[in-house]
């Protein structure tokens, strides 16, 4: 593995890691589905 | 400081919220928008000195004693949190019928100060409100608002209003209406009730001023009885919808799409030229092919997605979407729903969570939980690519395909709700009864701003749930189960084939039994949009689809052609994705609203066997009607639907025997 294999791989890794930390944020936020549309809430974020 | 917002529906609870807190919560022109209660700050023009103001907005109430789910949510709230101050939204166009509600809020003995809203069109229709009467008559603070304007809205006075009424020693008298109160028996709540339309009907009698006589028909009227009318109103209804999916599948998202695709095909290139040869080709493409080209794929379309929800937001605004729930009321009920179960699924036409949670405004349980299992049938907007491709590929004049898709989920909504009355037993009827909310010229602002909340959560959505799909994707198609990279002549032995390969073959009786399409179907379930993203990576549609064309660029292969399915199957794929169950996520908030483990599994079950159904019809006749003969797998997929179909037949003979059962039982008793 070169160098510019190396860079690609954490160029990758941060973009999948930055999209699941996004969804994760979300899940424990409450929001039942990442940029619900509709500008829906979370449908149980009331019943907390 | 605590301030609640609370009003009769469609009274602009939601817009004034918005107008004060800077947020953008979904707003509509009919009653029922707002099913739960939401929270924000006022905006810092609204507040200078930065008092810690927490505005809750809740779900409209016609009165204290609740009638639906989402009426319980506002008379909760104002119970049990008590906040500290009421702005009761007051709708000035319609004083007489809000009253009612001001006057059971002025007695909980909680500030109120009462938004005299829509003040604008008060004026603009001759009527006179003495506002400082009111105020005395109601004993509380009346400020005329308009929360539809930027500025001379009210909303500042209304704040400072706010404000000083909390932090007054003062305590506000409720007006003296008689014993209403003390009330407990049905009688008593019945006769306070009374006393209650008196007082108000004095109050307006003594502050309003009205121009035109409700008796006489105005232009609304004229307007109604055309587009509401029992027959034209469904040719119209079909007209407007063509027109809208015209717009953004043929005229105007294609052209803007083009641009749009442009610049990612840029931005590949660019990626693509960074790399150079130095990259392993395998970890390359993992960037450039899964999540580069599978996200690029999805994005193209989101111009399309953009100009229909701008559209569909135009028509919810000028007052006409309302007008469709009066038009399908006749031949919902006819099924066992009324009216009330078109608003969640125009709301679904967005996103079927919204859309599903919506159907807590149906009081009727079986009516709510009927409702809830068939609003994912509307097309949502993360279905909207799906159809643009297929339409886009495989029907070159395409705006009928989405217009089609749009009736035959009203159909299917409708033939749905008559199997599950039937299986049900329940053959109860319920009548709709709607205000309907006046006509206005829709607000392009307003629009724009539900068009762009929209366009990021599509963007949100792409790059997140999209973007690790597809690099799982891209993944699983790389590599074989001893992690060797498989060879370009043999994509069949990866990963992502064998297991998509058993599924496959259960969707050649519908024509479409390709490892790739049954892998797109099923990563459709996390998130709709992923169909066409799965698609682009697994077919490897790396240069990205010109939406003008539907060909590949930089190519003069068609993208039917790299599909290798015929038109008839490609129509059938797109019923089979329209038409099972939704993503995971709705139906998680299938499972909150249908509180039920059995109503749950029957729901998913149910979708599935109807998306099944229909999509091996389509190709089935479909195919005999093109190619003279019947297509491929036609005895196995006939073995199955038979299964689907005498298993819904044998429920809904037993339900109509329970029933029955049930009435006989209650003759006897009798």
């Amino acid at each position: 593995m070169n160098t510019a294999d190396f860079i690609v791989i954490v160029v990758i890794a941060i973009i999948v890691s930055v999209a699941i930390y996004k969804i994760v944020k979300d899940k424990k936020r409450g929001v039942k589905c990442s940029g619900c549309s509709g500008g829906c809430e979370c449908p149980d974020k009331s019943h907390k | 400081m605590k301030i609640a917002l609370a009003g009769n529906p469609n009274s602009g609870k939601t817009t004034l919220f918005n107008a004060i807190t800077g947020k953008v919560e979904l707003v509509g022109n009919w009653p029922g928008v707002t099913v739960e209660k939401k929270e924000g700050d006022v905006k810092q023009s609204l507040n200078p000195n930065n008092e810690d103001l927490v505005v809750v907005d809740l779900p409209g109430a016609y009165s204290m004693s609740p009638y639906t789910s989402e009426e319980s949510v506002t008379k909760d709230f104002i119970q049990n949190e008590k906040p500290d101050v009421i702005i009761n939204i007051v709708d000035s166009t319609n004083l007489n019928r809000s009253l009612f509600f001001s006057t059971q809020l002025l007695e909980l003995g909680i500030p109120v100060v009462v938004a005299l809203n829509k003040s604008d069109l008060t004026e603009k229709k001759g009527n006179i409100i003495d506002v400082p009467a009111l105020s005395d008559a109601l004993k509380c603070p009346v400020i005329p608002t308009i929360s539809t304007i930027s500025e001379n809205n009210g909303l500042s006075e209304l704040i400072d209003t706010v404000i000083k009424v909390s932090k007054s020693d003062q305590k506000q008298i409720a007006p003296n209406i008689g014993s209403t109160t003390k009330a407990s028996t049905k009688e008593e709540f019945e006769k306070a009730d009374k006393k209650r339309f008196a007082f108000v009907n004095q109050i307006v009698t003594e502050v309003e001023r009205r121009k035109i006589s409700s008796e006489k028909q105005n232009m609304q009227d004229k307007v109604d009885r055309i587009v509401a009318h029992k027959w034209l109103g469904i040719p119209i209804f079909a007209g407007i919808i063509w027109l809208v999916f015209s717009l953004s599948q043929a005229w105007v998202g294609p052209w803007l799409a083009d641009t749009l695709v442009g610049w990612i095909d840029s931005f590949y290139e660019v990626a693509a030229s960074l790399m150079g040869e130095e990259v392993n080709p395998v970890i390359g493409a993992l960037l450039l092919d899964g999540i580069i080209g599978g996200v690029g794929a999805v994005i193209g379309f989101l111009p399309l997605i953009m100009v229909l929800f701008f559209c569909l937001a135009l028509l919810e605004d000028s007052g006409y979407m309302a007008r469709v729930a009066i038009i399908m009321d006749r031949f919902f009920k006819k099924v066992g729903l009324s009216g009330r179960s078109i608003i969640p699924m125009i709301v679904g036409t967005g996103c079927a969570i919204p859309g599903v949670m919506a159907t807590r405004t149906i009081k009727n349980e079986r009516q709510r939980r009927t409702t809830a299992m068939l609003t994912p049938f509307m097309p949502c907007g993360a279905k909207l690519p799906i159809i643009a491709l297929f339409a886009g590929v495989f029907f070159g004049e395409n705006a009928w395909v989405g217009t089609s898709m749009y009736f035959l989920g009203i159909i299917v909504i409708i033939i749905g709700a008559l199997i599950i009355r039937q299986i049900t037993g329940d053959f109860s009827r319920s009548y709709f009864i709607m205000e309907l909310p006046e006509y206005r010229v829709p607000s392009f602002k307003r629009a724009t701003m539900t068009m762009f909340t929209r366009a990021k959560a599509f963007i949100i959505r792409a790059g997140t749930i999209i973007l690790v799909s597809n690099a799982v994707i891209q993944i699983l198609q790389t590599f074989d189960w001893n992690f060797q990279v498989v060879a370009e002549s043999a994509p069949e032995t990866s990963m992502l084939a064998s297991i998509a390969s058993p599924i496959a073959l259960l969707f050649i009786p519908l024509g479409f039994g390709l490892w790739q399409f049954a892998a797109a179907a099923v990563t459709g379930f996390i998130a709709k949009e992923n169909v066409v993203g799965t698609l682009a990576v697994t077919f490897s549609i790396t240069n990205f689809i010109d939406t003008e064309e539907f060909t590949l660029v930089g190519s003069s292969t068609e993208v039917s052609t790299i599909f290798g399915i015929t038109a008839v199957a490609g129509l059938s794929y797109l019923v089979f994705n329209l038409f099972t169950p939704p993503c995971f996520a709705a139906i998680g908030a299938m499972n909150s609203e249908l509180e039920s483990r059995k109503w749950l599994f029957g729901a998913v079950g149910f979708q599935l066997g109807m998306g099944y159904t229909l999509a091996f019809l389509v190709y089935q006749i479909g195919t005999l009607i093109t190619a003279g003969t019947l297509g491929q797998g036609f005895m196995g997929g006939m073995i199955a639907v038979s299964l689907i179909v005498g298993t819904v037949v044998y429920l809904m003979r037993k339900g109509s025997k329970s029933t029955n059962l049930s009435a006989g039982m209650e003759a006897v008793k009798a």
